[in-house]
């Protein structure tokens, strides 16, 4: 169903505004911010931005590490939004089952987490202790002596062995979500894995059909593989029960009501578990989320960005924490139909260059008010890879992107005469699309808003606004349209823990969700095809990123896409008394079951709730 | 009587059987075109992405097969007594709602009991002060209390009253046979705010209805008689005033049984209405079809209860 929307949002928002609404959520945070707060007056006088900005600093990068003085124990109150559909990584067509089953079924790999600063996605051991690659296209792993299932029937303590291995691999082979990622099937023939087989009781041999350098990575990712005994098939009901051969075992789902995390005493890394487990109840709303945080009862907290500073002005104890940059890299695409302007690169450039990135990412991430009150920040403009790819991603404000930068500048003019050059001295009439219901969240529409009242703000669009429904419309048509409908959509994308799957599933022709070349026949860039590829081969991983970035320097000159202007730090809340806060950083909130919440301890000295 | 309670319960039986259907009709045939089914719904763009996945699992999940035959089947299994099982973990749906009905029962039942021991007395104290400032004050409360949505009160008490007194609902639930004391702890006020926008509806009724009985004949042959005012209200105004008003406490409950989904999502209770908006939410269809069942079944068994309580309540009236 398409609708035209008549209601006060259809109206342009126009830069002026963007800064009006800005202006307008910062009266209304401080309308709320009345009510039962004290000022931050300095005995009478208002305090300086730099007075403020030492007072933030020295709560924000208290990054100690505290292992020495940790005392083992307690379990640390958590909180989550919603149940899980079911427990079973390996066949869910829900990715809550991969969140849940991170907790207890092990990965053959890890990302290693940080140390005081973001994690960079870089592999170390877990259930696999070592690896080695004799041929470009097999990888051999030896799992971990010791690594037992856990201590209950039907598994018995038994120790994890290669079966295990191959066992869930086929379960993912055959009903993964996610396994046309990875697997080479009949109607995937780029899929990578060709066989994984044991070689002996703790020797897994993975082939491959081509040298594929991100293996080891993908083996980490909680949406893949998660290795599960033999006896989930039969033996127990997977969907409803686990069993752990991890640091963390599910001791207790209660549907609506809270999960129940306690530490596995068999795992092998268990005397350097700090916390007893975690009391996760499932509280949906945020207020009352906001609540419970407030009153102590959980100890960690996903505030939104207008509550932040509120909440710390409320209680000055409350650690905040800088987080990583985030990997999501959200998209404005094209319709490349034989008469559709957009499959000019000029006109792409041009349109790219009508976007204000800065004044989007104050107006998303509440910059304005965090500079008033002194925090820190960084910006950083996403190119066709998000900019939280540390190691990989170039700055496109910098000289390393060289040519390309300016097509990531603010600059109408420029933008005008590339359209004229293009052959369009008129405004180009055209639809622009983007869902309106709450599939991408609650605020993407806004999101698709601003840029469409960026674009017509330049005068050389003119944009007719369709929301089409997500299921029926939007997904087979736009999203997997393969550029087969007309104008401009916006849309969410996946995030993928490895750089080639992002690369491949949206900029190379024959990818799953491609948006690049016109039904991936028409329009391909045979270049930036070749450069794809070649990372993906590139076993060196010095050689490998460059490539990466290589690519990106070439696509910011041809611009296939619109990537989302980019993100600024966020800001997450816990209690002083959580010890090794944001000291050890995870890769992803999967990855930090092992790397990073088993070196979380509770300090009692310091509770006071 | 009895032939009318027959005709009556057939009649129910019939509305049942139709409100499933008329939810079948609109999980299994509408919305899949419109929408998308559980498939599409629970996959998002992986169901695109891996067609013969996503056909490997409306195989497992029986959406595949012939619609009358799944209704068929559906149909047969509740007159056996079996609910089914949730599509995507298997769990029975009799396990679930043997849980959670308590949940919602109670929520409804206390806030109600709650509300009616407010907007009754306020309701008969309202018609007494008829046109002073007191009718004024609870007039206005009620319409004012009618107006705004109860969720929203909700928010606002969590909100304000983390921010004043540093409070916050409890955590864990516990049913009453774990521990009552928590238990009452955690239902209270959540009980307590979803009675309160159908009491400012009951605190008008019954103001209304006392009006009307003070001005029939027998009150004032009461009065004439020398009767207390207390005892003409009580013992007689207050009788006849009830009986619309157990007519919408009958039609009430079972409306607040079934909406309680709101209130278990801000208060984090395990009811059933949370159970059925989240198996709305990834359309899975057993569950739909079977707590959509049993909320019809309580509306309709509610409704001939009122109809049947008349005449207990009213001698006059005979079926």
């Amino acid at each position: 169903m398409n609708l035209e929307r008549q209601n006060y949002w259809s109206r342009r928002i126009t830069r002026r505004h963007a800064l009006a609404g800005v202006s307008a959520g910062g009266v209304g945070l401080a309308a709320l911010g009345l009510v039962g707060c004290g000022d931050d007056d300095n005995g009478g006088t208002t305090k300086t931005i730099e007075q403020k900005q030492e007072e933030v600093k020295s709560i924000l990068w208290q990054r100690v590490d505290t292992t020495a003085q940790a005392v083992p124990g307690g379990m640390f109150q958590s909180y989550t939004t919603a149940d899980t559909t079911n427990l079973d990584p390996l066949a869910s067509p829900s990715f809550t089952a991969n969140a849940w089953g991170s907790w207890v079924y092990p990965r053959l790999t890890q990302y290693k987490a940080g140390y005081r600063v973001p994690a960079t996605g870089e592999v170390e051991a877990n259930l696999a202790e070592k690896w080695e690659q004799p041929e470009p296209t097999k990888l051999v792993l030896h799992l971990r002596p010791g690594a037992v299932w856990e201590d209950r029937a039907p598994t018995n303590k038994r120790p994890i062995d290669a079966d295990d291995v191959v066992f869930s691999w086929k379960k993912f082979a055959a009903l993964g979500q996610s396994r046309k990622d990875l697997v080479k099937l009949p109607d995937n023939p780029n899929g990578p894995v060709i066989n994984v087989e044991a070689t002996d009781k703790n020797t897994v041999v993975f082939t491959t059909q081509f040298p594929y350098a991100p293996l080891l990575s993908a083996l980490g990712y909680s949406r893949y593989l998660q290795v599960m005994p033999r006896e989930s098939d039969g033996g127990y009901d997977p969907k409803n029960e686990t069993r752990s051969g991890s640091a963390w075992m599910l001791s207790n789902y209660q549907r609506s009501v809270k999960f129940e995390i306690k530490k596995n005493p068999n795992w092998w890394g268990a005397k350097n578990v700090l916390l007893d487990g975690f009391d996760i109840p499932i509280i949906p709303e945020y207020a009352s989320g906001l609540a419970q945080f407030r009153a102590k009862k959980i100890w960690a907290f996903a505030l939104t960005q207008d509550d932040v500073i509120q909440t710390k002005k409320d209680f000055p104890e409350m650690n905040l924490d800088q987080g990583a940059f985030g990997r999501t890299d959200w998209m404005t695409y094209f319709g490349l139909q034989p008469d559709s302007p957009f499959r000019d690169p000029r006109v792409r450039r041009a349109a790219s260059m009508m976007i204000d990135r800065d004044l989007w990412i104050e107006t998303f991430y509440n910059t304005a008010n965090y500079k008033k009150e002194g925090y820190p920040f960084t910006v950083r403009y996403h190119t066709h890879i998000s900019s939280g790819w540390e190691g990989l991603w170039v700055d496109p404000q910098s000289k390393d992107m060289g040519e390309g930068a300016a097509n990531f500048q603010y600059n109408v003019a420029e933008a005008k005469k590339l359209l004229s050059a293009a052959g369009f001295t008129s405004p180009i009439e055209t639809e622009m699309r983007w869902i309106s219901t709450g599939q991408y969240g609650t605020t993407f529409p806004k999101n698709a808003e601003v840029f469409k009242g960026m674009l017509e703000d330049s005068g050389m669009f003119k944009l007719k606004v369709i929301n089409p429904d997500y299921a029926t419309e939007y997904l087979p048509n736009i999203y997997f349209g393969q550029g087969n409908f007309k104008g401009i959509a916006v849309g969410a994308t996946t995030e993928y823990p490895e750089v080639d799957q992002w690369l491949n599933s949206y900029f190379h022709s024959s990818g799953a969700r491609q948006k690049v070349a016109f039904q991936g026949k028409d329009l391909i860039d045979a270049k930036s095809n070749q450069m794809i590829e070649a990372q993906r081969k590139e076993l060196d991983a010095t050689k490998r990123a460059q490539i990466i970035k290589d690519w990106q320097k070439y696509t910011a000159t041809t611009m296939p896409m619109i990537p989302y202007p980019g993100q600024a730090n966020t800001f997450s809340a816990t209690w002083p008394w959580v010890g090794n806060l944001g000291v050890f950083r995870a890769w992803d909130a999967e990855s930090g079951r092992e790397a990073v919440q088993t070196k979380t301890w509770f300090d009692k000295s310091k509770y006071t709730g | 009587m009895g032939r009318y309670v027959t005709q009556r319960l057939l009649l129910a039986a019939m509305t049942i059987v139709l409100v499933s259907m008329i939810v079948f009709l609109l999980l299994r045939v509408i919305v899949p075109v419109v929408y998308g089914d559980a498939v599409d719904v629970i996959s998002a763009e992986y169901s695109h992405s891996d067609p013969s996945r996503a056909e490997a699992l409306r195989e497992e999940y029986g959406l595949s097969g012939n619609l009358a035959t799944s209704y068929v089947k559906w149909a047969g299994n509740i007159l056996r007594g079996d609910l089914g099982e949730s599509l995507f973990n298997g769990r029975p749906i009799t396990t679930e709602m043997h849980d959670r009905l308590p949940v919602s029962i109670e929520l409804g039942v206390v806030g109600l009991l709650s509300g009616l021991l407010f907007s009754v007395p306020l309701g008969v104290a309202a018609a007494i002060a008829q046109d002073r400032w007191p009718d004024y004050l609870l007039r206005t409360s009620a319409i004012l209390l009618n107006s705004l949505p109860g969720f929203w009160i909700a928010i606002l008490v969590i909100t304000f009253g983390n921010r004043w007194f540093n409070w916050a609902p409890p955590l864990n639930f516990k049913y009453i046979t774990e521990d009552p004391v928590a238990h009452i702890k955690i239902m209270a006020m959540p009980a307590l705010l979803i009675g309160l926008t159908p009491s400012a509806g009951l605190v008008r009724l019954v103001r209304t209805q006392m009006l009307e009985v003070m001005r029939q004949d027998y009150i004032r042959t009461a009065q004439a008689k020398g009767l207390t005012q207390r005892t003409v209200i009580l013992r007689h105004a207050m009788r006849n005033s009830l009986i619309p008003v157990v007519t919408v406490i009958g039609l009430t409950l079972p409306a607040l049984i079934a909406g309680t989904a709101i209130f278990e999502s801000i208060f984090s209770l395990p009811g059933m209405g949370r159970y059925l908006v989240g198996s709305v939410s990834s359309l899975d269809y057993p569950v739909i079809m079977s707590t959509v069942f049993i909320f019809s079944a309580i509306i309709v068994v509610a409704n001939l209860l009122v109809d049947l309580s008349y005449t207990v309540l009213d001698p006059r009236i005979r079926y």
